[in-house]
């Protein structure tokens, strides 16, 4: 006899405690299953069943039904995929209903579609233990008798063994269950009532009840939201930082260790600037991934998300977006790279897009250093209450562009108003700090992955065009830096003329090609220009040789014209090729991207222009 | 309240019944947030959802007496 493949996927609605009985079934060990062409996660395990051998168990995105299928990408969409395809392949599909024991009715309005689709169907009810803290139980052989399939009823409080156990044994009968046996159909209202015992006096209930009453409040629940955000912002600037200088030492050390190894060559200066700079970009970004993936899991589990949501969605509806955004338009704040990747709870296909659009022009942590260092080189003699006004100036404008850009996409790139919002308010609940640690580790190597590959290409090209000299280009001249020579030199002077009605010369130009893989360089390459070493961290002698660059005319180079269009410049262009790699991985195009870093250049271009004109009228120099 | 019908498109439709929302249901409003936010209601079956007001006032309503 030759056995079949057996597969066992987990499916049900979205905090149905899915996922945590999935873990206790495979313990610690799963692994991201690769489904083409989608970015939803689908974990997969290999077990041993107990009678019917090896079986590769899935657990599929949670979803409220197989058939309201808004778009293929959504969670959904793919659970109805890749159910498709399993049962295609010819495997024995054994469909584990995950069902939350607190909300009966609602999880057997789906249990008739899945009686249809597969060879053997397992119903366990999940959350028996907050049945029972309410005084009530489910019965399991009215179940059973009712829908004609095994059923098993679990607590999230017993050990991960015995759960296990009870799963499998359940799974077994239903790989030797008679298939004319199963319910053709299923009135959930009348066997929801039938199967749950006991009477209940609703105290589960009232503790939901009794926390919304407070962060739902009209005045008090608005406060505490900013409080929580507030902590998660707290977060990561508290804890990241410090662990990316840790990053930034580590790798600034290990540059200078393999400088003194590998000499001053070309390849030598290859490795150290281009390929260990890129990786240093690379691991620098982790501490945020995380901790930002950590809040975010903690907020999701304990069901507080939807209630952000819900108490933002009108003011975000007047731009375009939805309660669902909100997220990930505030984690843009610290870093767009997490925040596209937090996208994925956006439902509708259009309002997810043009949230990523959108997301890069937020004032992330990368943006404040350079603003800090740009005013000092251009405005350091002005007084502390002008930079301090510019700083917050600068702060708010990337939060109205961003608003502005979704309200024309809306009209224009990606139309459509999005589905408004219909959410689900889940019963609060304690997080498992082993799924979120889980989630968390997740991020991070899908980030290592998918986005750290993207950025060492681009370091090592960017590393090739600042080093390399440009052909033709005039033998080096004692005293000048060799940077005057390179391609990017090169085409720094070509876009002088482009440039020149923004009022950058061709030194600004290199230090923007510099700077577009990471904003934060463009200091320390300007530095490299002038012949100042170490600009980045005492910023100070280079605000002097920018300030005494003079035209031949006498006029100074720089002015507070520049200044501004430098900063207008910087506020709007995508200058992060870590987000310009993270969409590409969230959208799966080569499109959306090249349209991000077009349309925010573009955009930076027209507002430095005019900002430019503008303060020229006005007489600035 | 009970749930007569809905006049919305066919996928906001779809999408309400499968959150728990259909036809037949009863339901409590529970509170609604301010400037004309979302409604946060709850379904006589358990489910809890927050609706938008754009969506809640396509929705026809046969107020009951003897609610709670």
């Amino acid at each position: 006899m030759t056995r079949e493949r057996v597969v066992v996927a987990f499916v049900g609605r979205p905090n149905s405690g899915k996922s945590s009985l999935y873990n206790a079934v495979t313990g610690e060990e799963a692994k991201v299953g690769n489904f083409p062409g989608v970015t939803v996660d689908i974990l997969t395990a290999t077990r041993a069943l107990p009678v019917s051998g090896v079986a590769e168990i899935a657990d599929l995105p949670g979803f409220y039904s197989l058939d309201a299928v808004v778009d293929p990408a959504t969670d959904e969409g793919v659970a109805r995929r890749w159910l498709d395809d399993a049962t295609k392949a010819g495997a024995r599909l054994v469909i584990v209903q995950v069902l939350d024991g607190t909300q009966l009715e609602l999880g057997l309005r789906m249990t008739e579609g899945l009686l249809a689709r597969a060879e053997a169907v397992v119903v366990a009810v999940t959350q028996r233990d907050r049945l029972a803290a309410d005084g009530r139980d489910v019965d399991v052989a009215v179940l059973e008798e009712a829908l004609g399939v095994p059923v098993c009823a679990v607590s999230a409080r017993a050990p991960a063994a015995q759960t296990r156990g009870v799963v499998f044994d359940t799974v077994e009968r239903a790989l030797t269950d008679q298939r004319e046996a199963r319910a053709k159909s299923v009135d959930a209202r009348k066997v929801a009532a039938r199967a749950l015992v006991g009477e209940g006096h609703g105290r589960a209930r009232t503790l939901t009840e009794r926390v919304d009453a407070v962060l739902l409040h009209p005045i008090v629940g608005p406060f505490v939201f900013v409080a929580i955000m507030a902590a998660v912002f707290s977060a990561v600037f508290l804890i990241a930082d410090p662990a990316k200088s840790v990053v930034d030492f580590l790798v600034e050390r290990s540059r200078e260790a393999l400088s003194g190894a590998l000499g001053h060559g070309l390849l030598a200066s290859f490795v150290i600037d281009g390929l260990v700079a890129g990786t240093g970009t690379v691991v620098a970004f982790m501490p945020q991934i995380v901790i930002l993936t950590i809040a975010m899991e903690i907020l999701e589990a304990t069901g507080y998300l939807a209630r952000g949501a819900f108490i933002v969605d009108r003011l975000l509806r007047l731009l375009g977006l939805s309660g669902r955004s909100f997220a990930p338009l505030l984690v843009a704040h610290a870093c767009a790279v997490p925040a596209i990747a937090s996208t994925r709870i956006i439902r509708d296909p259009g309002e997810r897009l043009r949230s990523i659009l959108v997301l890069p022009l937020m004032t992330c942590s990368a943006r404040i250093p350079t603003y800090g260092l740009v005013i000092t080189a251009f405005f350091g003699g002005r007084s502390a209450f002008f930079r301090g006004g510019l700083f917050v100036l600068l702060y708010f404008a990337g939060i109205v562009a961003g608003l502005v850009a979704s309200a024309v996409m809306r009209r224009t790139v990606v139309r459509g108003r999005g589905l408004p919002l219909v959410l689900e308010m889940p019963s609060y609940r304690a997080p498992q700090v082993r799924l979120v640690a889980r989630r968390a580790k997740r991020a991070a190597t899908r980030f290592v992955k998918d986005v750290g590959s993207t950025i060492l290409a681009a370091s090592a090209l960017l590393w090739v065009l600042l080093t390399v000299p440009m052909p033709g280009a005039s033998p080096a001249v004692e005293g000048t830096p060799a940077i005057e020579r390179s391609v990017a030199a090169g085409i720094g002077r070509a876009l002088e003329p482009v440039t020149r009605p923004i009022g950058f010369d061709w030194r600004i130009n290199v230090g923007l090609i510099g700077s577009f893989g990471a904003r934060e360089l463009m200091v320390s390459t300007m530095g490299v220009i002038f012949g100042v070493e170490r600009a980045d961290e005492d910023p100070a002698p280079l605000a002097k040789s920018m300030q005494d660059a003079k035209k031949p005319n006498g006029e100074p180079v720089y002015g507070v014209r520049t200044g501004l269009a430098l900063l207008a410049f910087f506020v709007l262009a995508c200058q992060c090729m870590s987000t310009v790699a993270a969409i590409r991985r969230e959208t799966r195009s080569l499109r959306w991207p090249a349209f991000v870093v077009g349309y925010t250049y573009a955009l930076a271009y027209l507002v430095a222009f005019a900002t430019y004109q503008i303060a020229g009228l006005f007489g600035a120099t | 309240m009970r749930v007569e019908g809905a006049a919305v498109e066919g996928p906001v439709a779809a999408w309400l019944a499968a959150v728990g929302l259909s036809p037949g249901e009863v339901v409590t409003i529970l509170r609604r947030a301010p400037f004309g936010g979302p409604l946060h209601l709850r379904t006589e079956a358990g489910a809890e959802i927050a609706v938008a007001l754009e969506i809640a006032q396509a929705i026809l309503v046969e107020t009951l007496e003897d609610q709670p």
